[in-house]
Formats: structure tokens, C-alpha cells, sequence
């Protein structure tokens, strides 16, 4: 069953789609309490907009990618807030707007279509260690931050008016939040895709949180379903020929229905 | 000791062009227990803001004894429901601004909150999940989580929000027992009279823009109740309490 590992690019899938699953599991429990399910993919759908701008101009495809990250979390960190839009509206507007530029960008572009599917599912099957490397050290950077400013962030997302009475610069920490989140969404888009980064940041957060009651084991949870689902998402995909990343993101949602019946269960019972 | 623990002078506070209030004068000393009183939209929740630096003046000066700490109880309702945080999660994070991310959360930490769960009547409660609570209960972590820090002065905005009489009553026993035996000053604002007037050494109106505070027994009467909720009011004594109904 495992001879298949064994293969260098089938380990370097399971690497790079354990790296990314892991990381956005962990940050997406983040995401969907602050109810930014889709700031997050507009922030991905962004860096897949710079990643069609570098196939278009010949810049480097990552460091395009992650300027225009950098742009829209600019914009989701510092945007005034307006009484007459809500913020999933403006979030709207962003994604129309990078997804949009994203068509055009590679509509003009050699090799445009195959591409445009590239960045919606990803390749996880064609990463060179080059990339593993990267991923791997901005994976420990990233976390390492989450680890450390894990109160900070806490504090700030639950209740950022007291957060302030105590000193913290709320702007400031969630600014390095989205920054966070770009960096690492910039620098997998070309490997997880759209699809996927999207599918990681929420399913095994919500997944988790239907079963789970305590924030910690929340997060241990969410980060195991990815990584299961990483695993799954590689074995299927060699074995039955289909594209890895959307495998990946249909065996989260596989493990979700299970979860969402047994948390259904447990709730008429507890009646 | 004497010095006052916050003092406004010719505050002038706004939100861009529109001034909300005028010529703030008054200072909140280390033993008070002050009510702000005001109808829905006066600017009360404003002057809070400004105590705890949140909104700066646009005119004016606001001064804070050095190393002043404020405990801020804010409205129970404003907390989104989706965190699944315990209670004692909850008052654990009242220390998150004040620790340094290098530090561990230790023993003594934990027996800090665990101590202010105490004070706060809610210590059995502390592994039960804070959005499960009571409006009753909430409010009562939040006033353990101000606690943990040992401040010098409690900030409370609107504490009574969406409680029964009951829980009116037990909230307000809480902060005024917390007064007395910790020493904290207490500032809060409240829209219900009838609920802080029996508890507080001064009270506040916000009257058309401008506020000052008086002694309880001066401040109180029925045209000053007037000038604030423009509807008539009156005052009566039931039982050794005071009263406000409508006329």
C-alpha cells in the first residue's frame, strides 16, 4: 500500500500538501471564528492573480504572487469601516475584482487555460525540492509567530476593545495576522491552488468545531483532519489517477459530513 | 493619595466633525462609585471611552495618575458566541495584554484567576463554557476578568443590560461589595436610573451635550431627570430606596 511513497514525487506531494494542510487547518480555526471564511479566499484568489500577472510579464511568479497578496492585505487589515457596505460585501468586491484580473491576466498569456485550471486545483505532483525547502522554512517561521503571539491573538480576536484597554495595538496584530496568511497563501497557491488553500482554511476547522468544545483540542484536531486528508488526497489521486489537491479538498468534505451527523446526533440526544 | 486617579479638563470630545460633548470637567478619585446617567445615544458609552484612552479629546486635557490600571467590564453581548472558550479561559485572558510573549502562564497565574472567579461567586463555573453562561453568569466572569489585574479603578458599561430584576440586583451587590472590600474605584453608565441611583456615591447626567457629577442626594431631583430623559419623572422613596416612574 505505501511502495507508492517511495516514488520522489509522491512523497514531495505528500510533503508539500501535509506542510500547507497543516498550517491552514491551524490558522483556518482562526478564520472561521472571526467569520473571515471569505476574506480568506479572496486573500487566495489574490495570490493566484499575481501568479497569472508573473505567467503574463515574465516577473517571478512568486514574488508576484506575494505583492499582490501583500495588496489585498493591506487592503483587509487597514479598510475604513462604512456603515452602508458590509465587510463580507467588500470581500465581494475583492475577490470579483482579483478573480477577474486573474481571467484576464491569463487570457492574454501563453499556455492561458491550462494554467487558469492549475491555479484554481494546483499540481502537488510536479513540486521541486526547491519549493518543499521554502515551503517548509516559511511552514516553521509561521507557525513558530502563532505560537508565540498565540495570546495576543486570542485576546484581540475575542474582544478588541478590552484588548485595546490593556495596551494592544489591535490594527497591529491583525494586520500581522493577514500578513501571516498572505505570506503562506502567496507562497502555495502554485502547488495547493485555489481550491485547496481555500478547503483547508475552513472544512477541518469547522469540522473540528462541531466536535470538539475546547479551543486547543480544536486546533490539534483541525491540523490532524488536514493532515489525513493530505494523505487521502495523495493515495487516491496515484491510485485512481485523479488531480491531487482536489481529491485533498474532497476528503475534508468527506470527513465532514460524518462529523456533522455525529455533532446532529449528539445535540438531539443531549435534548 | 490625594491626587485624583483621572482628571478631564475643558474636554472636548467628537467623532470627526460632530462634537458629542463639551467642556468635561470632573476627576474620579480612588474611593468613588459614580454612576453616568443618560438616554440611549447621549455620548455615555463616549465618556468611558475617553477615561480608557480609547477615543482621544479633541480639545482639552484628560490626565491619569501614573500607573493606573483599569479593569474594564464591557458589555457581555458583545462577545460572539462561536468562541468556544471556557471560563476560566475568559479570565485567564484579562492577563494576556499585561504578559510578555515570552513569558509562560504559571501556577500563580492560574491562582489568580481561580481567585477572582471566587470573588466573582462563579469559581464552580470556571470549566463550563462561557458562551453556555447566563446573561447573569457572563457578566460576572467579565467582572473576574477586570479583577485578575488588580486594578485600581473598574470600568463597567452598562452592567445590567438584558438582566432580570434579580440579576440586576446580584450584579450590582457584586460591584458594590467589590468597591468596598478591594478598595477599586467604580465608574459606570448605565440608561436604567432606577438600577445604579441606589448604589452609587455620585452620579452624572449627560444633559444636552454637557455632564458634570454631583453628591447622590444634591444631583437627584426631578428636573435635572427632566433635562436628560426630557419625560417626566418622578422620585419616590419605597422601602428606604429610590424610585424613578414616569409620571
Amino acid at each position: 500500500m505505501f511502495e507508492m511513497f517511495a516514488i520522489p514525487f509522491v512523497w514531495k506531494a505528500l510533503v508539500i500538501s501535509s506542510l500547507t494542510g497543516a498550517f491552514f487547518a491551524f490558522v483556518g480555526v482562526y478564520v472561521v471564528l472571526r467569520r473571515i471564511v471569505f476574506a480568506s479566499i479572496a486573500l487566495s484568489q489574490a495570490a493566484a492573480c499575481g501568479f497569472a500577472f508573473g505567467l503574463l510579464t515574465g516577473f517571478n511568479l512568486h514574488l508576484s504572487s506575494l505583492a499582490f497578496t501583500l495588496f489585498a492585505v493591506i487592503i483587509f487589515s487597514f479598510h475604513a469601516e462604512e456603515k452602508r457596505i458590509t465587510a463580507e460585501s467588500f470581500t465581494a468586491f475583492i475577490y470579483a475584482l482579483f478573480s477577474a484580473l486573474s481571467v484576464i491576466f491569463l487570457a492574454k498569456s501563453s499556455g492561458g487555460e491550462g494554467a487558469l485550471v492549475n491555479i484554481f486545483s494546483g499540481n502537488i505532483l510536479t513540486v521541486s525540492n526547491a519549493e518543499i525547502y521554502v515551503t517548509a522554512a516559511l511552514f516553521c517561521a509561521s507557525l513558530l509567530a502563532h505560537i508565540v503571539f498565540y495570546r495576543k491573538f486570542i485576546f484581540v480576536f475575542f474582544d478588541p476593545e478590552t484588548a485595546k484597554t490593556q495596551g494592544l495595538n489591535t490594527s497591529f496584530w491583525n494586520f500581522l495576522f493577514y500578513l501571516i496568511l498572505g505570506v503562506m497563501l502567496s507562497a502555495s497557491i502554485k502547488t495547493t491552488g485555489v481550491l485547496l488553500s481555500f478547503a483547508s482554511l475552513a472544512i477541518p476547522a469547522m469540522t473540528a468545531m462541531l466536535l470538539f468544545e475546547r479551543i486547543k483540542t480544536i486546533f490539534a484536531v483541525s491540523v490532524l483532519i488536514a493532515l489525513v486528508s493530505a494523505f487521502a488526497g495523495v493515495y487516491f489521486s496515484f491510485r485512481w489517477d485523479l488531480p491531487g489537491g482536489t481529491t485533498n479538498a474532497a476528503t475534508m468534505c468527506l470527513v465532514f459530513v460524518p462529523a456533522a451527523l455525529t455533532a446532529g446526533i449528539r445535540k438531539n440526544l443531549a435534548k | 493619595m490625594n491626587e485624583p486617579l483621572i482628571e478631564f479638563r475643558g474636554v472636548k470630545l467628537s467623532y470627526g466633525a460632530k462634537t458629542v460633548l463639551s467642556d468635561l470637567n470632573f476627576s474620579i478619585n480612588g474611593d468613588d462609585f459614580v454612576g453616568i446617567i443618560g438616554a440611549n445615544g447621549s455620548g455615555k458609552t463616549t465618556i468611558l471611552k475617553a477615561i480608557l484612552g480609547l477615543v482621544r479629546p479633541s480639545g482639552g486635557s484628560i490626565s491619569a495618575r501614573r500607573g493606573v490600571v483599569y479593569g474594564y467590564v464591557p458589555q457581555s453581548n458583545t462577545m460572539d458566541r462561536v468562541f468556544p472558550f471556557t471560563v476560566f479561559d475568559v479570565v485567564k485572558m484579562g492577563m494576556y495584554g499585561r504578559l510578555s510573549v515570552m513569558k509562560r502562564f504559571n501556577k500563580a497565574h492560574a491562582g489568580k484567576v481561580v481567585s477572582v472567579l471566587s470573588q466573582a461567586g462563579i469559581e464552580r463555573y470556571r470549566n463550563v463554557a462561557y458562551r453556555d453562561l447566563s446573561g447573569g453568569l457572563k457578566q460576572r466572569a467579565l467582572i473576574a476578568r477586570a479583577l485578575v489585574n488588580d486594578p485600581d479603578v473598574l470600568v463597567l458599561d452598562e452592567p445590567t443590560n438584558d438582566l432580570d430584576i434579580a440579576g440586576e440586583k446580584s450584579i450590582m451587590d457584586l460591584v458594590e461589595n467589590l468597591h468596598r472590600t478591594r478598595r477599586v474605584a467604580v465608574i459606570m453608565v448605565s440608561h436604567l436610573v432606577n438600577v445604579v441611583i441606589n448604589y452609587v456615591k455620585k452620579i452624572g447626567f449627560i444633559d444636552a451635550g454637557k455632564f458634570g457629577f454631583h453628591a447622590i442626594g444634591d444631583a437627584l431631583n426631578e428636573t435635572e431627570l427632566w433635562q436628560t430623559y426630557h419625560s417626566k419623572l418622578r422620585i419616590a422613596t419605597v422601602f428606604g430606596k429610590k424610585v424613578i416612574m414616569p409620571e
